[in-house]
């Protein structure tokens, strides 16, 4: 196995949080994660805390008060952090964002093998999305779309676990299913393989990469990355190559108030480890991985930034 | 009324075949012959068994046979009478009638621990009260090929009112550090559905590793166990031989071949009730049709219904018989079709939203069975706090979870557990609590639920989910459920 620590959060010589170092190495300490950075040499400001930044302590220790590497995000997407809100509809719950004093449309509910899975309350959700170019409304929101969503590990307080009533004037008549069983026949079980890899299985010619995304901070795979990594475990099986080199990142994102949310340390390292333990757990000769990861800064321009929060694993042939 | 049909009708019944043991409780080594079809006598009706292979001989099959050191064969547990499981109300009947000498009453697992005064009833009381076996499991866990597995998690006894996970023997603390949980023993039966592999994913949808068949090198379905422990037929029966049977030596090939043909072959659900009459007359109902139909169909579908469409049920009329098919056909309806909210379901709601808003039939999903089509364990409350219902005869255990990882996304870093269930297992704070969902048929005659039986009957049942996720059912809401759960 090699190992490269490339650790290099600092190397650019920007200062560490905005949010003084008792605060910031509680906040390291208790949880381990995301860390804030600004820029060198600026000024980072500094407040008592007041009641209300009390209550919403775990959201300030998540943000960065610097500005970031790039100066704002492309108008049209919106990346922020909130507290998720589910309204009840007549067919199914819609969720949405605060951001600023405008909400915003994240999505409906879903099921397994919906493309996007819905936030949790109870916990911060990181938005990733652009705005769509009509500024059209669902659910009283306005859209997002495409959206990347990320839940927050751990629990906030700070997030109520309300819903809200059904009102006549708020519909997602596209849902006309609406929260009981679909029209089938289908199986959720039933893997498609050509759809599970974002490359075809074709044969291998030199090598191939994969890519697998992550949620913010997190190092586990969902239900639908599974299916993404299974059929890269289905084109190791049909290849067997002679190197597999997984790779492993951590992500930044740029928020669209300035401020730059890093992932937090090691966690590249995790992601690489752990894939490396799924595919050995599926039956991939752990003999023949080969486990890098980088935890040096992303370059985060607010948009497309969640391609970052990685793994790349590399199929090597025999040629 | 119905209590009174019932009671005529289970006279009637009992009485046509008072001489047919094989119909009652089987002993192990018993001889003679156990008919294809059999049906037997419950609270609610009839419930039928069927063996699609035709009779069986019971000299000498090893499902019948003790095989271990305790006089205990498979049957033991697993009584065609109960569904191909044992219920509570069997088993007090059984310590009656054997003055506690069955060895279904066993020492290693048929009493709350071994260490007690096994002569005392009250050392069963688990087992008496709540259809209860002890299940023990290493600590830290193993995985498939025996090496230890780092655990996510602390765990400390709070309660052990058995004294078993602090005794010096068999606890925790012994030489072989064990965890005793308990747990109820899940039908042989409609296997073909628990087993099927559907195209099953490589991976879990918790998105770890599926278990592989050594055999085919496929990974498998996972729902076998409550705990998804032992990935097929052939390993769950080894292991059962050496712990439940306290056999020294591994089942034979020839014996292993015979017990998973035979459980293969069997099959079992409600045949008739004492109200609605014959039930083979709707589609998926009775064990017929469990045979019949093909097994690995996602039912939460209109096109494939979990427990097909009840049309016939839904005639009007003001016979008795009438009455109680709609009210099923009512149960039905709400089982596959009106949405409550679902929150705090690890296994569920990490996928689809928390708080989602969905049926019965989103988690109960596998046509003719109500399991889950993919690998199914999930947390509902049954064992953890703050939703299990008070259980003080029970062991109750303080999980902590690794500050270095992310919490439960529900239950946070420190959890109460009476079984912590397949964490157990796979060593993860996510899977605190987490138990496979297991088949809804037979259960007329297999009470109590859950898998820890916390609930002595189908109303409780209707009663927790009831409160677990306020949503606030009628009287005819739960009366309606309940018989359409009986004729399951």
């Amino acid at each position: 196995m090699k190992r490269e620590t490339s650790n290099e959060l600092l190397a650019t010589g920007q200062a560490e949080t905005t949010l003084g170092p008792a605060l910031m190495d509680a906040y390291q300490k208790r949880q381990g994660v995301t860390g804030c950075r600004a820029p060198a040499g600026e000024k980072k400001p500094r407040a008592p805390l007041s009641l209300r930044e009390k209550g919403l302590k775990s959201l300030l220790l998540l943000l960065c008060f610097g500005s970031a590497i790039a100066a704002i995000p492309p108008a049209s997407h919106r990346n922020f952090l909130a507290c998720p809100i589910v309204r009840d509809t007549q067919t199914v719950p819609c969720w949405l964002a605060e951001y600023e004093g405008e909400l915003y449309y994240l999505g409906i509910q879903t099921d397994m093998n919906g493309e996007w899975t819905p936030p949790s309350l109870g916990h911060r959700v990181l938005v990733e999305g652009t705005m769509a170019p009509d500024t059209s409304r669902i659910c009283g929101g306005i859209v997002l779309k495409p959206i990347v969503t990320s839940v927050l590990p751990e629990l906030d307080p700070t997030c109520n676990s309300t819903v809200l009533p059904a009102e006549d004037r708020y519909t997602v008549p596209f849902a006309s299913l609406g929260a009981g069983p679909g029209k089938g026949p289908k199986s959720e079980s039933t893997p498609n393989v050509a759809a599970q890899s974002p490359q075809s299985l074709d044969d291998l010619s030199a090598a191939k990469s994969f890519v697998i995304l992550y949620d913010f901070d997190n190092a586990s795979i969902t239900a639908k990355t599974s299916r993404v990594l299974a059929g890269v475990v289905r084109f190791i099986q049909a290849h067997h190559p002679s190197r597999i080199e997984i790779v492993g990142y951590r992500g930044a994102v740029l928020l669209s108030n300035g401020n730059l949310l890093v992932e937090k340390t090691g966690i590249s390292e995790d992601r690489a480890k752990r894939m490396a333990q799924l595919l050995n757990g599926a039956g991939v000769d752990s003999r023949k991985v080969e486990i890098n990861w980088r935890d040096k800064d992303s370059i985060a321009s607010g948009a497309n930034d969640f391609v970052q929060r990685r793994v790349e694993v590399t199929v090597i042939s025999n040629q | 009324m119905r209590a009174c049909l019932a009671y005529v009708f289970i006279l009637i019944s009992v009485a046509a075949r008072a001489d047919d043991t094989l119909r009652q409780w089987i002993d192990p080594n018993a001889s003679g012959i156990l008919p294809a079809n059999t049906l037997h006598a419950n609270r609610f009706g009839e419930l039928g068994v069927l063996n699609t292979a035709g009779d069986v001989h019971l000299a000498a099959h090893p499902f019948f046979s003790a095989l271990g050191t305790n006089g205990r064969a498979c049957v033991s547990c697993h009584q065609p009478r109960y569904a191909m499981s044992v219920s509570a109300p069997g088993l007090r009947e059984r310590w009656r009638a054997t003055n506690g000498k069955d060895p279904v009453f066993a020492a290693i697992d048929g009493s709350n621990c071994p260490h007690l005064p096994q002569v005392d009833e009250t050392s069963h009381s688990l087992l008496l009260e709540r259809g209860l076996f002890r299940v023990t499991l290493p600590w830290p866990p193993r995985d498939a090929h025996g090496k230890i597995i780092d655990p996510e998690f602390t765990i400390e006894v709070i309660r052990d009112p058995t004294g078993c996970n602090t005794h010096r023997d068999y606890g925790i603390h012994s030489s072989t550090p064990t965890i005793s949980v308990y747990r109820r023993p899940r039908p042989v039966a409609n296997l073909k559905y628990v087993i099927a592999n559907n195209g099953q994913s490589l991976f879990a949808k918790d998105g770890t590793p599926a278990s592989i068949d050594r055999e085919t090198g496929l990974p498998t379905a996972m729902n076998l166990m409550s705990d998804a422990r032992h990935a097929t037929l052939k390993l769950q029966a080894v292991d059962a031989g050496f712990t439940h049977l306290q056999m020294h030596a591994p089942l034979t090939t020839q014996q292993l071949t015979q017990i998973v043909d035979f459980e293969l072959q069997v099959y079992t659900a409600q045949s008739a009730d004492t109200i609605g009459g014959p039930l083979q007359s709707s589609e998926a109902l009775g064990p017929d049709s469990l045979a019949r139909e093909k097994p690995g169909i996602f039912g939460d579908t209109l096109a494939t219904p979990v427990f097909g469409s009840f049309a016939a049920w839904r005639t009007a009329g003001d016979d008795p018989k009438a009455i109680f098919r709609a009210s099923v056909a009512r149960g039905y309806d709400i089982f596959f079709t009106r949405p409550f909210w679902i929150r705090d379901v690890m296994n569920f709601n990490n996928h689809l939203g928390n708080p989602a808003k969905r049926t019965c039939a989103s988690c109960h999903n596998t046509r003719m069975t109500g399991m889950d089509i993919s690998a199914g364990w999930m947390d509902i409350g049954t064992t953890n706090s703050p939703w299990a219902n008070e259980s003080p005869e029970l062991p109750l255990f303080e999980i902590t979870c690794n500050k270095e990882l992310p919490p439960h996304p529900y239950l946070n870093r420190i959890i109460y557990t009476q079984d912590p269930g397949r964490a157990l297992i796979s060593g993860r704070c996510n899977d605190v609590g987490a138990i496979v969902i297991q088949q809804l048929r037979g259960l007329a005659a297999r009470a109590p639920y859950f898998s820890n039986g916390s609930a002595q009957n189908l109303r409780e049942v209707v009663d927790f989910y009831d409160r677990r996720f306020n949503i606030r059912f009628t009287e005819q809401d739960k009366q309606d459920l309940v018989n359409f759960l009986s004729v399951l």
